[in-house]
């Protein structure tokens, strides 16, 4: 393609020729700017600049941002809380069909309707009795914040008025947090756990920040993991403490911006049977929270043989 | 969180930032200066970009070069028109809302750009609107991908890409101008 080759070379040409001429214009305007000393001289900068650059200087290794808006931030997670829950009640299904079959080896096709039925069963079953699940379904992504800040509430008070200051958990003792009211958000930040309801074989979770407000706000990226043991939550300390500038490193999160932290299963002793955890994270002088637990396979299977029976 | 991981800066990175601010601090600010004839706005101007070189830091390979210096001229400029336009009350040009989106085929720009209008060109890039003339340096002189500029201008790839294309339409017209003007003095 000799002629085609031809047509590059002549564009390339013309590329370079404007990129050089970019460039001139670029020299030119450079030549009006006065030295730096000069400037300095013209304007000192304010001392909101400054802080600002230093903050900005200190934490300029801030991740990358993920720009999402309102409407995204809460589809992503609604989107995550009903695979969890299409996955819990396909499981219990199929569980509970093959052990039905198992079970009456003289079942005739009649009982192989038994399956449409319990298809919807669970999921009923654990909008009522399953409070975190139920959460996304019914409250959106509003809610849960609401619901679970006003279930906390409500638990609190039996942390505070006389929970013991320690509690023996997996093998060793834990001490009461300092704080036992957290909110999940405000009305211009929102931190939210990427699914009410844990894997047990998960290797991690994901707590999204998301900031709606006009301006920045900056947050530790360490976090901490607590758990509710008898209406008080106790903090849940990491197997190896975080190496002191992972510990203290602030992440800058810009206007209508979302991040993605991680908390690592592996660091945790964790007692999957526990009634809920929440994940901490301290902000620009706030503390709020995201709550969670971890699935549970035998409740969720015995669930779907008893409407199976019934 | 691996990625996220491997995303946090090195020493050396941290060390190049702060060098590239404290050499450049007064330059921004001046530029930004220029185009906004506020100092508050202009220091605004400069932390956006500051926090905008954050993300590109890999383009800066010596502080002390022209090209840094010429980036980081290129990144303040785009801010500050940034915060005009904001200023003025639009989240972007009146042009990017126009239905009328550029035809590719109809570019013919590289017709006009030649050894013998060079000068033209020069004088006619010095004419063009600063919002055009940003999203050239970003693509041609800094070799930077849609999706690069379109970060760094707080738009959509797309509408980087329609925007380069205007600027591209505008220098065409500009550049046709003149040159039949010099036609028209022969």
């Amino acid at each position: 393609m000799p002629g085609s080759d031809k047509r590059d070379k002549a564009l390339d040409a013309k590329e370079e020729l404007l990129k050089e001429a970019l460039d001139a214009c670029m020299e030119e305007q450079l030549s009006f700017i006065p030295p730096e000393c000069e400037i300095a001289r013209m304007h000192t900068f304010s001392q909101e600049f400054r802080e600002y650059m230093e903050k900005l200087l200190k934490t300029k290794g801030r991740p990358e941002q993920r720009n999402i808006n309102r409407k995204e931030f809460i589809y992503s997670f609604n989107r995550a809380a009903a695979g969890i829950l299409v996955l819990l009640v396909v499981s219990g299904v199929i569980a509970g069909g093959a052990l039905m079959l198992s079970k009456s080896p003289k079942s005739s096709s009649a009982d192989m309707a038994a399956p449409e039925e319990i298809s919807e069963a669970p999921a009923e079953d654990m909008t009522e009795a399953e409070a975190p699940a139920e959460e996304p379904e019914t409250g959106q992504i509003e809610d849960p914040g609401v619901e679970s800040g006003a279930q906390e509430t409500e638990e609190a008070p039996a942390g505070e008025g006389g929970a013991p200051e320690s509690v023996e958990y997996m093998g060793g003792r834990i001490f009461l947090a300092d704080n036992q009211k957290l909110r999940e958000k405000t009305e211009t930040v929102k931190t939210l756990v990427n699914s009410p309801v844990i894997a047990r074989d998960a290797e991690s979770i994901k707590v999204t920040i998301g900031n709606m407000d006009e301006r920045p706000i900056y947050y530790y990226a360490s976090m901490d993991l607590e758990v509710l043991i008898d209406g008080a939550w106790y903090l849940v300390p990491p197997k190896t403490e975080p190496a002191e500038e992972e510990e203290n490193r602030l992440v800058y999160l810009e206007p209508g911006m979302a991040q993605d932290e991680e908390i690592f299963m592996e660091n945790y002793e964790l007692d999957y049977d526990a009634e809920m955890y929440r994940a901490v994270t301290y902000l620009d002088g706030l503390i709020l929270c995201s709550q969670f637990c971890f699935e549970n396979p035998e409740e969720d299977l015995e669930e779907a043989l008893e409407q199976t029976w019934e | 969180m691996l990625l996220y991981l491997s995303m946090l800066d090195t020493q050396e990175e941290k060390d190049k930032f702060t060098v590239v601010y404290e050499q450049y601090q007064q330059f921004c600010w001046y530029v930004a200066y220029q185009l906004l004839g506020d100092a508050h706005l202009a220091e605004d101007a400069v932390q956006e970009a500051f926090l905008a070189l954050t993300r590109h830091l890999d383009k800066v390979e010596n502080v002390d070069s022209p090209r840094t210096k010429k980036f980081l001229m290129t990144i303040v400029k785009s801010k500050a028109i940034d915060i005009l336009r904001k200023n003025k009350g639009e989240a972007c040009s009146s042009e990017d809302m126009s239905p009328d989106i550029p035809d590719p085929s109809s570019d013919i720009l590289d017709q006009y750009i030649t050894k013998e209008n060079y000068d033209y060109l020069i004088s006619c890039i010095l004419e063009l609107d600063e919002a055009y003339r940003v999203v050239f340096e970003y693509k041609y002189l800094h070799q930077m991908s849609d999706t690069e500029i379109a970060g760094l201008l707080n738009i959509s790839p797309k509408l980087a890409n329609v925007r380069f294309y205007r600027a591209r339409k505008r220098l065409q017209e500009m550049l046709e101008k003149e040159v039949a003007g010099r036609a028209g003095k022969r």
